[in-house]
């Protein structure tokens, strides 16, 4: 099998090639082209051609992209307005009414995407049955039409009150406005998210709406690009819940792309996660600027309802990513007494100091070269120069301002704050939600995921660490193990028992059927497609939902609720009457896996030619000396005792004390914390 | 001990992180719409003096409030009646509570056998009992109209529930349910708080994680006082009123005056009115909050919220005053508007010294608690609404938002209209509602609510007389108002304070305050 994967990020796009017949994986960096991402893309295709790589006989081709991100942090989306129930056209700018910051006197809210003068009230209304109580005013939409065609608006949004449970409305409303403006973008609210709460609701409408045009272009650019590299299959894009769909399906529902450029890397830690084994897995992903943490939980990768863009929810079933603002580039500073690391960043340009691109605060990258754990003539092969020098001078300062004699001290300081800010997300993802932190691996990738890996499983008490082949370019790799998944939600609300499961029946046999159609439109057949429902259970009178497997059976629904509460927050009450809030169902065709190329089997000890130097290193407050060995000389069986360093050119790996690791056939590195004499400790 | 600042760093990300997980916890396995929607609760942690140790970033009015509950704890139990597993539960506003529904639970955390923390939460529950649902009476007199008091007492002995306790409390209040599912989610989240202080006490060992907490307290304090050198060598003075004291229609006043003696500020309420026969009498503790958040929001944000950080404000409230009622004065509406006329007053002062201070916001919460007990399911409801902010020197006011001493969620109109029965007619943001100048103040919000059943209302709102005040020259933003539109038709003006009948049909319509102006404009 031959697949290719494009992952655009902000600063790199990667795209990979793996052939699983030859063993084979090509990989090439280029910069992004935030402008238009296509142009990076072809910049990357070019280098495959150079290097006489066929693309013409793929397999699969997919793409995770950052373009309806960006559209939404920048507010570069196209001319929108809102259709909404009369007397609730400012909904979306009220929001909850709160504010983010607290402590501030002048508190800022993100701007509406969607201003005041583009917002319409129509006359209707149903009540909380989805009875109509007011009648649709059907002259109002002639007049909205009026307005529409004048202000030279682009996309629409319908979004009105109780639509989840009667879309008539918002249908006869989109139907009466394409008759007069057929290429007018619509996204209707009972399409997009049919769940209550309508902030919520018309938020990821209207973003629906605002970036549609905009992914349309976007894909037709795309497509132009791959097809003159004499690519014919039809790409697959990642969609923000982990599946993937055909572009025109992606292209139906943009809004489902607004978190692509961050699944991918989980994929790829799932892919790891599959491939050892583990059931239970953190990922880790330490690049330039953030980092991300995920959590597969039961061999399950958590997705979650909750995501936010610029203060946007995105209530759209999202792989549950944590982004926080800590990479090699987050830049160390000491203010009251208190030192911080990030979230400011110096990103890519100037770069950390030691890059002598202008850069002169010390960065994490910086505090790493100092300990000399990352090697100055071998960062990223050596195609990057960097100078010790440069970083030392710029931690000078700083270890004066905290009191430290010496400037590994200092580096080492920054390191023990960016890793325990990492360690407060790793927290987030497990032991916050009632999980023990003790019976996860961690899978490290990203340029700097396996520089830390050991130091953050210390610190969650993690004892197995899981390191790919391809640190460096695993996002992009995530791609590739995609399968097709089509997601689906709608809200019920209604006591459980026996007397809701007729309504549970209907319901989910509509839902079924609109995934097995978007999966026959991905090319696939109805025996190759599976079907997972579940349910959002909450005790009545609660307002946070608990999402579990459906069952025919109510007790079992009840049980499987109540297990969960008790392991979330400690405590369950069977007793108490239960209610169902909304019904999911994940409608999906699993894809042909592919198989990474074998190392060569090697003895228990390195070959001689893997071995680079002994170095001495600053860890754990003190200058040790440490082997270094090159990752591409090492074979299947190769053991390491930390500490020790292991370089590649995508990544370096530290081996630290009180770890050991083992090369995996595969190319995987797995380490393992070694077991303490237990004898010591009865003494 | 040696200065370990990389040490100091990571201890206290870690205990933010413990307040705030206590309140995640809070929040998902809470009941009441006030917890899991709205948001109305604080969690922090204390030393074993009662010295603030860190807390979660939820509602400024219980930043001070809760120090209050704390000393009166230790005040009134001794410390070695303490036990692991031991949760006292208070509400007085006598004894460092707010207002009786807010409910704190307090849990004393045991390090190697050493009473070595407290840690805390408050929570706003819908309805303590008293004369209406929601336990916020608009025409109180005194305190026992307005709910149960609960002096400190301990609900949970050695882990044990006091089932005597619990029952005598839930016979009291309208939703007993409810109330018991709440009082569950605050003690699940001092558990967690109590198992994570545990775990950062075996990483860096008990004396060390307290050497460190002392220092992080002193690096407040230093900040602090660095920044109180931008502090004028003269008295500021402000003075400001609330509508009415609840019962008849006479101002009372506020009065402040601020003045730095060497290391200190001192702020002094002295000239405010005395103690008034309705519910706008509001606990010290509140007024500890209000001044502790204008001095947080005007020191630099990156500084621990800590004991520390308030040692050097000496707040004087002369004897007999509004500011410090006794019993059994009524004093539901000190938490939720006096405080914001405090603040208002508070900064008032400061705007003759400090650029950065804004014009008035809209003052006020607006509180309307809606309940019956006469159809199938008694049901009690409770909220805010937000409106304008005060514009600045460089910046214009945000609409339709909370303001200053509390930042409660709304409550999505379809997740009200599927529990309640009522349909909300409008919810929207009130044009041109913020004062003019340079800088416009934000607009206010409308709010219109047809109840589909005969429902007791009980409004607390202020600014419905005296607007929000411009400050250089900008207008003051537009007075709240609250209306009745009958089901005939008929518009009936509402007081700001009331409690009104009303039948099926009848609407509820309320426009709260705009922010004041800033500046002339030309």
């Amino acid at each position: 099998m031959k697949c290719l994967g494009i992952d655009i990020g902000g600063t790199f796009t990667d795209l990979i090639l793996v052939d699983s017949e030859k063993g084979l994986a090509t990989l090439h960096k280029v910069s992004s082209t935030p402008n238009n991402q296509s142009i990076g893309t072809q910049q990357g295709l070019e280098l495959f051609k150079e290097k006489s790589i066929k693309l013409s006989n793929l397999d699969v081709v997919v793409h995770g992209t950052t373009v309806a991100t960006n559209a939404i942090l920048e507010q570069k989306g196209v001319k929108t307005a809102l259709v909404a129930t009369e007397g609730f056209t400012d909904v979306i700018e009220i929001g909850r009414q709160n504010r983010s910051n607290l402590y501030s006197f002048y508190p800022k809210r993100v701007d509406p995407l969607i201003p005041r003068e583009l917002r319409f009230g129509i006359s209707e209304r149903l009540d909380s049955e989805g009875n109509i109580v007011v009648p649709l005013d059907t002259d109002g939409i002639n007049e909205i039409i009026e307005k529409i065609q004048k202000l030279g608006v682009q996309s629409l949004a319908i979004s009105l009150l109780f639509s989840f449970f009667n879309p008539t409305h918002e249908i006869m409303i989109g139907q009466k406005i394409k008759e007069v403006l057929p290429n007018l973008h619509i996204s209707r609210s009972s399409w997009v998210l049919p769940v209550f709460r309508e902030f919520d609701r018309t938020s990821v409408t209207v973003l629906d709406a605002y970036i549609a045009p905009i992914m349309k272009n976007y894909f037709d650019s795309f497509l132009e690009v791959i097809q003159k590299q004499d690519i014919t299959n039809p790409p697959l894009i990642l969609l923000s819940s982990g599946g993937v769909t055909q572009i025109k399906n992606a292209a139906e529902k943009s809004v489902e792309t607004v978190l692509s450029g961050l699944a991918g890397g989980v994929l790829g830690g799932y892919y790891s996660s599959q491939l050892l084994q583990l059931k239970d897995v953190i990922t880790l992903d330490i690049g330039g600027t953030s980092t991300d943490v995920a959590s597969i939980v039961n061999g399950k990768i958590e997705i979650t309802s909750e995501n936010t863009i610029s203060d946007h929810p995105i209530p759209l079933p999202t792989i549950a990513v944590q982004t926080i603002g800590a990479g090699g580039g987050s830049i160390a500073r000491q203010k009251h007494g208190i030192l911080n690391v990030g979230p400011e960043s110096a990103g890519a340009d100037p770069g950390p100091a030691c890059y002598e691109k202008g850069g002169n605060n010390p960065t994490v990258t910086d505090a790493n070269l100092i300990r000399r754990l990352l090697n100055p003539n071998f960062f990223c092969s050596g195609t990057i120069k960097i100078s010790s020098e440069k970083a030392e001078e710029v931690m000078i300062k700083l270890s004066e301002n905290l009191y430290l004699k010496s400037l590994e001290e200092a580096a080492e300081g920054v390191i023990e704050v960016f890793e325990n800010n990492i360690a407060l997300a790793l927290r987030k993802v497990s032991t916050e939600k009632g999980l023990d932190s003790r019976n996860f691996a961690l899978c490290c990738f990203g340029g700097g995921g396996p520089l830390h890996a050991c130091s953050l499983a210390d610190r969650l008490s993690i004892s197995k660490v899981i390191v790919p082949p391809y640190p460096g370019v695993w996002s992009a790799f995530g791609l590739l193990t995609a399968d097709i998944k089509h997601n689906f939600i709608k809200s019920i609300i209604k006591p459980l028992n026996q007397l809701v499961l007729p309504l549970l029946d209907s319901s989910f046999e509509e839902l079924v059927h609109d995934g097995i159609k978007l999966c026959i439109e991905d090319g696939f057949s109805q025996n190759e497609i599976l079907i997972d429902k579940s349910v959002d259970i909450r005790l009545v009178g609660q307002s946070y939902e608990i999402t579990v497997p459906f069952s025919e059976s109510v007790k079992e629904i009840s049980e499987s609720f109540d297990k969960a509460h008790e392991q979330a927050y400690g405590y369950s009450t069977p007793e108490a009457p239960h209610e169902i809030i909304n019904i999911r169902v994940s409608a999906f065709v699993q894809l042909p896996k592919f198989s990474l190329a074998k190392l060569p089997h090697g003895e228990e000890e390195p070959s001689p030619e893997s071995f680079v130097e002994v170095r001495r290193v600053f860890l754990h407050g003190k200058w040790e000396e440490v082997n270094v060995y090159r990752k591409l000389h090492l074979c299947s069986g190769n053991k390491i005792i930390g500490p020790s360093i292991i370089e590649q050119a995508d990544s370096t790996i530290l081996v630290d004390s009180g770890w050991m690791m083992e090369v995996l056939e595969d190319g995987h590195i797995i380490m393992k914390r070694i077991q303490e004499d237990k004898t010591e400790y009865e003494t | 001990m040696k200065l370990d600042l990389i040490s100091l760093s990571v201890i206290q990300k870690a205990l933010e992180n413990i307040a705030e997980e206590m309140g995640i916890v809070l929040r998902r396995a809470s009941f009441s719409a006030n917890c899991k929607e709205r948001l109305d609760f604080s969690c922090a942690i204390f030393n074993s003096e009662g010295e603030l140790v860190a807390q979660a970033e939820h509602i400024p009015v219980h930043l001070g409030a809760m120090f209050s509950s704390m000393d009166t704890l230790l005040a009134q139990y001794d410390v070695n009646s303490f036990n692991p597993g031991d949760i006292i539960i208070l509400n007085s506003p006598f004894s460092g509570g707010t207002h009786l529904p807010d409910i704190s639970f307090i849990l004393p955390v045991f390090i190697e056998n050493k009473l070595t923390f407290f840690v805390t939460n408050r929570a706003h529950h819908s309805d303590i009992g008293g004369s209406t649902p929601g336990s916020m009476p608009g025409t109180s007199t005194e305190i026992y109209q307005e709910g149960l008091i609960i002096p400190p007492v301990k609900l949970y002995s050695n882990g044990v529930e006091n089932d005597d306790i619990l029952n005598l409390i839930l016979s009291n209040v309208r939703v007993k349910e409810e109330r018991l599912g709440d009082f569950r989610a605050q003690r699940a989240a001092l558990i967690r708080g109590e198992d994570r202080l545990k775990e950062l006490a075996t990483d860096y060992g008990r004396d060390f994680l307290l050497n460190s907490i002392t220092q992080l307290m002193e690096l407040s304090e230093d900040s602090f006082r660095s920044h109180l050198g931008n502090f004028p060598d003269k008295t500021l003075k402000f003075c400001d009123y609330l509508d009415s004291n609840g019962i008849t229609e006479n101002p009372v006043k506020i009065q402040v005056a601020m003045h730095k003696l060497k290391d200190k500020v001192i702020v002094s309420f002295e000239g405010t009115d005395k103690q008034q026969i309705g519910n706008v009498n509001c606990p010290k503790s509140v007024v500890y909050s209000c001044v502790y958040y204008v001095f947080r929001v005007l020191t630099d944000p990156s500084i621990m919220t800590n004991a520390g950080l308030f040692r050097n404000i000496e707040i004087k409230i002369p004897a007999g005053i509004l500011l410090d009622p006794k019993i059994p004065a009524a004093v539901s509406s000190g938490n939720v508007e006096t405080s914001q006329r405090i603040v208002d007053v508070l900064l008032g002062a400061l705007a003759q010294s400090f650029s950065e201070i804004p014009a008035a916001s809209q003052g006020t919460m607006n509180n309307i608690s809606l309940g019956s007990t006469k159809g199938v399911t008694p049901f009690t409801y409770y909220e805010t609404l937000g409106g304008g902010t005060g514009a600045g020197k460089f910046h214009k006011g945000t609409s339709a938002i909370h303001s200053h001493m509390t930042n409660t969620l709304n409550t999505p109109i379809e997740a009200f209209e599927l529990i309640f029965p009522f349909r909300v007619k409008k919810y929207a943001i009130r044009q041109n509602s913020g004062g003019k100048g340079k800088n416009t103040g934000g607009n206010g919000i409308e709010k219109e609510i047809e109840c589909l059943i005969d429902t007791t209302i009980s409004i607390q709102s202020e600014r419905r007389a005296f607007s929000p005040y411009g400050l250089y020259g900008g207008q003051p933003g537009a007075k709240g108002a609250n209306y009745v539109r009958k089901r005939n038709g008929e518009v009936i003006n509402l007081p700001g304070r009331t409690i009104t009948e009303l039948s099926s049909g009848d609407t509820l319509m309320i426009k709260t305050p705009g922010g004041g102006g800033y500046g002339k404009r030309k």
